[in-house]
């Protein structure tokens, strides 16, 4: 439940590896299949530009633009790059108290939250162990409780004992933040003779 | 649990959605990071051709615009076997990076309903619990029961020491309850089994 961006992410791949795929079958081609090395002569002229026989104004010229273009391509990358992962905050509430005209703010830090459920939670005898922490998602906060529970464990309890103790949290800080439970495998206790396919 | 006066409130339902969906699938940041690095490269190479030109220099004894020449004379003069097996690799590295961004590819995970939060559960914790619940009915021992859970099964199978009787239709209707209260999406049927072939060290 991080930031990163998926179609950003999904679309690079899907370009990229149709762009590889494309020049990859195309050079078989024209290697094996006299019709598509004739294909092939005929629109190469556009590389005369970048050849040993060109004169050196058309030289540079063509070549600047290879240059222009591996630039923007390189920092396409590294923005498609830097979008992956990130969105973990430090603060669950940021309140100036602008809607009841009240001076001075409230700040409620992600600790705070994190504290209160972990011991809440971890009490419960269904749970091995457990980790809370606070993202961005869409511009507002979401928590997100990750429970390693002891065999055998029924989900349905924990996600009840969870729900009653996410009421608490909301009477405590007077909103309903959204919460994702995610009930994971391989917790203390969880044995090897379960398994999925 | 004291009685609350909390206003119902807006209930997440679209950013619910959204995390279901981002956790139930697996997420293609390795191929990404991968997919990005060789672009990188590439550029590098780009650059540092246009470079060598701009300073009439040659790498390795190689001018760059000796190789475009001999790109746009191809196949002449070039090694069918060199060229059609690099092109072979570009070209299968590339199908793979399209299945990568194509192909849908879900987690072994079921989403299960709740009136006040998002939860997602793995198919491992739910086949724990279906052994669990199976035995329950039983009174077989720990290792006695082994669950399966697939997108929208669940095996339990019951494998009791020779001469043990089981009650297989008590063991089926525990795990019936137990999906029943579990409520998962998508939802999965219940199947019991009990192997035929009796253990000795029960």
């Amino acid at each position: 439940m991080n930031a990163t961006n998926r179609v950003v992410g999904r679309t690079a791949l899907v370009l990229v590896g149709l762009a590889l795929l494309v020049l990859g079958v195309g050079a078989i081609l024209v290697q094996t299949l006299p019709w598509a090395a004739t294909a092939w002569h005929e629109r190469a002229g556009v590389l005369d530009a970048l050849g040993a026989d060109a004169p050196r104004e058309t030289s540079v010229t063509a070549w600047t633009w290879v240059l222009g273009g591996a630039v923007v391509l390189g920092v396409l990358a590294i923005v498609v790059l830097s979008t992956l992962g990130g969105g973990r905050v430090g603060t669950v509430v940021e309140d100036d108290g602008s809607a009841g005209g009240v001076a001075g703010s409230v700040r409620i830090d992600a600790a705070a939250v994190q504290h209160a459920l972990s011991s809440a939670i971890g009490a419960m005898p269904q749970v091995g162990s457990l980790a809370v922490d606070v993202f961005r998602v869409r511009g507002s906060r979401a928590i997100r409780i990750r429970v390693r529970p002891r065999r055998g464990a029924s989900p349905r309890d924990i996600t009840t004992g969870v729900e009653d103790i996410v009421a608490d949290l909301d009477a405590l800080l007077g909103d309903r933040l959204p919460v994702l439970l995610e009930i994971a495998r391989g917790g203390a206790d969880s044995g090897r003779t379960d398994r999925v396919h | 649990m004291t009685e609350r006066s909390l206003p119902p409130g807006p209930t997440h339902d679209r950013v619910y959605r959204r995390i279901v969906r981002r956790e139930t699938n697996a997420s293609r940041s390795g191929a990404v990071v991968v997919v990005m690095l060789v672009t990188l490269v590439l550029a590098a190479a780009a650059v540092f051709a246009a470079a060598l030109v701009f300073l009439d220099q040659r790498a390795l004894g190689v001018d760059p615009r000796a190789v475009v020449d001999a790109a746009a004379r191809a196949p002449r003069g070039l090694d069918a076997t060199v060229v059609v097996g690099i092109a072979a690799i570009v070209a299968l590295v590339g199908l793979v990076f399209l299945a990568q961004g194509l192909l849908p590819q879900r987690r072994p995970r079921h989403a299960m309903s709740s009136s006040r939060l998002a939860v997602v559960v793995d198919d491992e914790v739910l086949a724990s619990a279906a052994a669990r619940a199976a035995r329950s009915a039983t009174r077989l021992g720990q290792d006695a029961a082994v669950g399966t859970v697939g997108r929208r099964t669940v095996d339990v199978v019951l494998r009791p020491p020779a001469g043990a009787d089981v009650p297989a239709v008590a063991a089926t209707e525990a795990v019936t309850a137990e999906f029943a209260a579990i409520d998962a999406q998508p939802g999965v049927t219940a199947r019991v089994r009990v192997q035929p072939t009796g253990r000795v060290d029960g």
